[in-house]
């Protein structure tokens, strides 16, 4: 064979055989359909082309010959007998591979090979191939289906680079319903327009069950050449609230500024006429936005009649209780499992370990359930900051990214104080009044960006702002100045602003009427440890900060290593812990609390001392060293002995230990004693400033 | 790719564009757009016969129009039969319609 | 009417693979040796090119550079094919105006799902 010659013409030559002895055995099969041979021959030959259609890649082909040659499996092995109905489909079908051979997959023989294939499914059982059921399909669809803004502003250079958006808003409709609003208000005129430049901009309504990221991959190759923002609008969770005003929308897409807006809604007249009227907006963008609103409005009213047909709507409070029962089952099933193993009877051992498995899938089920995206909490700050801003003369915008990431509700609901006391700093000390950012080379407008990702078995939220950024020597000043540090201390500029964390700490030369009421940054860190997560900032002069959050996914069930310390029992979150080590046999140095490990050195907290219970440990030794990390601080905890994993619910702490710090909660073990939740996060941040003032 | 033909010089001046609305002839059709186009009165674009087009071409439309709306020159387009195309396309692509295209 | 695709590539068995897979795909292909003979074969009817980073004569780069500021459909998508290990390439490439790019291997899905997204007449 020649390097020119076409090997798909080889296989459409060969392939052209096997139709012909298709068609022989069919014809055999009419005069005698009990002729075995017959059957086995067709088969034979559909199954050739199959074969080698799929080195070609002849997908539709290679699907149809599939589903023709299930119907002659069936044949073949006798659970369907040949009929001459199935023959003359045979014999059409024989056509349809030839025209397939010919012309490739024309839209016409689309058609007509589809409605062929349907008859021959008929014969295939159920589950059979390419006989999902469609319905099954469309109800997974609805029930998580989302509206996504997408803002898609081209640089003028994209028509050069041979993109076309409109190949972009197609793909987009490939992933849902959608609305498209095209701006053309950019477009100069005649004298001053380069006409290969681009000029049009775009806003997409996409209502999908597709996520963030399949959105993202539409404009894969054009992310250099435009300017995207993605952000979730509105979601089933929300959907009972009646959705975002004209200027609110107008204002999150940036179109018009907060003062602009403040201006004309004191006017009181129809608001996007006097936006239009006073120059603020194109008359485009107002309608845009309307387009908008009855977008949002109409998607609503589908979804709900698609919900109410396949979901069930269940009140949150139901759930709650659902996920405390599941709980409260946990901990029973720890003392079930306690009794069997203090009875040493294996059979009640081995269902007890049956049970566990369930347990879990139960548990994580009913966790699952209970968890809402972060969008709604997201979105309750809009108004927040639009009208904190205006108070205080500044241009804020607010972005949000990854709200779809889900969180327990109750975690959301305990989130949003703290959360919005750090929105208000951020809008009030951390981004300047457009005269000062404009003067310092800035857009006079700021940004503030609330963002939500994973992060194992947590989420991560960051509040970030472009502002003015703290001033770290300030804050040294101020803790110097309070005896919290001392003046020779070298820390790090990150460890000193962390130090807005500490009670009584607010760096405002002059606090003002938004933020300065007393709640302080402490409280917010508070708040956050008692929900088990940590806060930390980072922040550059000039640049602006960043306060991250990372809290659980889920507060219900807490599933930790159970340690003791003389007579009490400590669970240990199992997220933070990286090994267990055997204590006494490691080199540690006891009067600094040091102890080697992988080759460097770790300190560690003696939990006996910290907790400042009598005695000693016992002379026999078996001190364990838990190596707990959090971001990339690592600290060990000594204690007495380690025993299996344990999940369980957490209580709420008494008032006894509402001061005790270290300390986050509280379980009821399966023999009933109590042992208490080490706060992890708090321990490691303790021991690392312990070690810093040495 | 473009044919221009100006079919009458005074007012209104008319000229009349044939083939390709693209990328590729945009450069070309706007300098003999700049060049025919009078300083007042009316100007009158006659689309006939027109083959592709494509977002860079409506674009050239749009700015045809807005050169008429601070001036003292009234643009008027007549899109001929591309006009059920060419408004299906801003409907693909959610563009508001052109002002001066006459119905 | 078919989409017309030129594949720029010096390797013979490339081009024919991209040939094969892209005819059975309903595609009218072009096939060009380097980037001297892609620039020739260049007409304002080539609604596609595929074009491969290292050749003789005229390398992928300098190929769509060429192409963006030359006369001829000077806005043509243009799919550069790069290997894993080639980003430095891919950037130049996304430099110099390509549309789209393709990581090798080329197989049947991403060379038309690329196409795809990058070219389709669209019924207006």
């Amino acid at each position: 064979m020649s390097i020119h010659a076409d090997p798909l013409e080889t296989f459409r030559e060969e392939a052209k055989e096997q139709l012909v002895v298709l068609e022989e055995s069919l014809l055999a099969l009419e005069e005698d359909p009990a002729d075995q041979e017959m059957i086995a021959a067709a088969f034979r030959s559909l199954h050739t082309i199959k074969g080698s259609g799929g080195m070609f890649d002849l997908g539709s082909l290679v699907h149809f010959a599939h589903v023709v040659e299930s119907v002659f499996d069936l044949m073949r092995n006798g659970t369907l007998h040949v009929e001459s109905r199935i023959i003359s489909l045979g014999l059409q079908a024989r056509d349809h591979l030839l025209a397939l051979l010919e012309h490739g997959d024309d839209p016409e023989l689309q058609s007509e090979g589809a409605l062929l294939e349907q008859a021959f499914l008929a014969y295939l059982p159920e589950k059979g191939d390419g006989a999902a059921s469609p319905a099954a399909g469309q109800s997974a669809e609805a029930q998580s289906e989302r509206t996504w803004r997408i803002l898609f502003r081209p640089k003028p250079i994209l028509f050069r680079h041979g993109a076309n958006p409109l190949l972009l808003i197609r793909e987009m409709e490939e992933l849902g319903t959608i609305l498209v609003l095209g701006f053309s208000d950019g477009i100069p005129e005649l004298s001053s327009i380069d006409p290969t430049e681009c000029y049009l901009a775009w806003e997409v309504l996409l209502t999908t069950t597709a996520d963030e990221q399949a959105i993202r991959d539409v404009f894969m190759f054009v992310e250099d050449d435009a300017d995207l923002e993605i952000s979730l609008v509105d979601e089933v969770a929300d959907s009972d609230l009646p959705y975002k005003r004209l200027g609110e929308i107008l204002l999150e897409r940036g179109d018009i500024t907060a003062e602009a807006l403040e201006q004309s809604v004191n006017e009181r007249a129809f608001l996007g006429q006097t936006l239009v009227e006073k120059g603020f907006v194109s008359s485009e963008r107002v309608h845009a936005a309307l387009e908008e609103q009855r977008y949002v409005r109409s998607m609503r009213e589908s979804r709900q009649t698609a919900e109410s047909s396949n979901a069930i709507r269940v009140g949150t409070d139901k759930l709650s209780s659902l996920v405390n029962l599941v709980g409260e089952f946990v901990s029973m099933h720890a003392n079930v499992v306690f009794t069997a193993q203090q009875k040493d009877d294996r059979d009640f051992i081995a269902v007890g370990e049956q049970m566990d498995r369930l347990i879990r899938e139960l548990r994580d089920l009913s966790i699952e359930m209970h968890m809402v995206p972060v969008s709604g909490l997201f979105n309750g700050y809009r108004r927040l900051v639009r009208d904190l801003a205006s108070n205080l003369g500044k241009e804020v915008r607010l972005i949000t990214e990854g709200s779809e990431t889900e969180l327990d509700k109750n975690v959301i609901d305990l989130l949003k104080d703290p959360l919005m006391h750090i929105v208000r700093n951020s809008v009030d000390h951390g981004i300047e009044t457009p005269e000062i950012r404009t003067g310092a080379g800035k857009s006079p407008t700021g940004t503030l960006k609330l963002a939500a990702s994973y992060a194992g078995a947590h989420v991560v939220i960051r509040v970030s702002d472009d502002g003015a950024g703290m001033n770290v020597e300030r804050i040294r000043a101020k803790a110097i100045e309070r005896g919290v540090l001392s003046a020779e201390s070298d820390r790090s500029e990150e460890e000193i602003l962390q130090y807005i964390f500490a009670p009584g700490f607010s760096t405002a030369e002059q606090t003002t009427a938004v933020s300065g009421r007393g709640v302080g940054m402490d409280v917010v860190q508070r708040n956050i440890e008692q929900l088990g997560g940590s806060v930390r900032i980072a922040s550059r002069t000039g640049e602006g900060s960043t306060v991250t959050i990372r809290i659980p996914l889920t507060l219900a069930i807490v599933e930790g290593l159970l340690a003791r310390v003389d007579r009490n029992w400590y669970l240990v979150n199992l997220s933070y812990i990286e090994e267990c080590l055997d204590f006494d046999t490691m080199d540690h140095e006891n009067r600094r609390g040091y102890a080697s490990y992988r080759g460097g050195i770790v300190p560690f907290v003696d939990m006996r001392r910290y907790f400042r219970i009598k005695g000693t440990a016992e002379k026999n030794g078996g001190q364990q060293l838990i190596v707990v990390s959090v971001d990339d601080k690592r600290v060990g905890l000594v204690v007495d002995e380690i025993q299996d994993t344990y999940q369980s619910v957490i209580k709420s702490l008494g008032r006894i230990y509402e001061k005790v710090e270290g300390i986050s909660g509280a379980i009821m073990l399966g023999n009933g004693t109590p042992a208490l939740v080490l706060d992890v996060d708090r321990l490691v941040r303790l021991a690392a400033r312990e070690k810093g003032h040495e | 790719m473009i044919d221009f033909q100006v079919e009458r010089k005074r007012d209104p001046v008319r000229v009349r564009v044939s083939g390709d609305l693209t990328f590729g002839t945009v450069e070309e059709l706007r300098e003999k757009l700049l060049k025919t186009m009078p300083r007042k009165g009316t100007f009158r674009l006659v689309l006939t016969d027109i083959g592709e087009f494509d977002l860079p071409g409506v674009q050239l439309l749009y700015s045809l129009c807005r050169s008429g709306e601070s001036g003292t020159v009234t643009i008027e387009i007549d899109p001929g039969e591309a006009a059920p195309r060419i408004e299906k396309m801003l409907r693909f692509a959610g563009l508001a319609p052109i002002s001066c295209i006459q119905s | 009417m078919a989409t017309k695709v030129m594949i720029v590539d010096d390797s013979v068995s490339m081009r024919q693979m991209v040939e094969i897979i892209l005819k059975t795909a309903g595609y009218e292909v072009t096939q060009a040796v380097d980037g001297r003979e892609g620039l020739e074969k260049l007409t304002d009817d080539t609604d596609v090119v595929i074009s491969d980073y290292n050749m003789p004569n005229m390398n992928g780069v300098e190929f769509i550079s060429a192409v963006r500021n030359g006369l001829v459909n000077r806005a043509v998508p243009i799919i550069m094919l790069t290997t894993e290990s080639e980003d430095e390439k891919k950037q130049a490439g996304k430099q110099a105006g390509a549309t789209a790019w393709i990581t090798k291997p080329v197989n049947r899905d991403n060379l038309v799902g690329v196409l795809r997204k990058v070219t389709a007449t669209l019924d207006f």
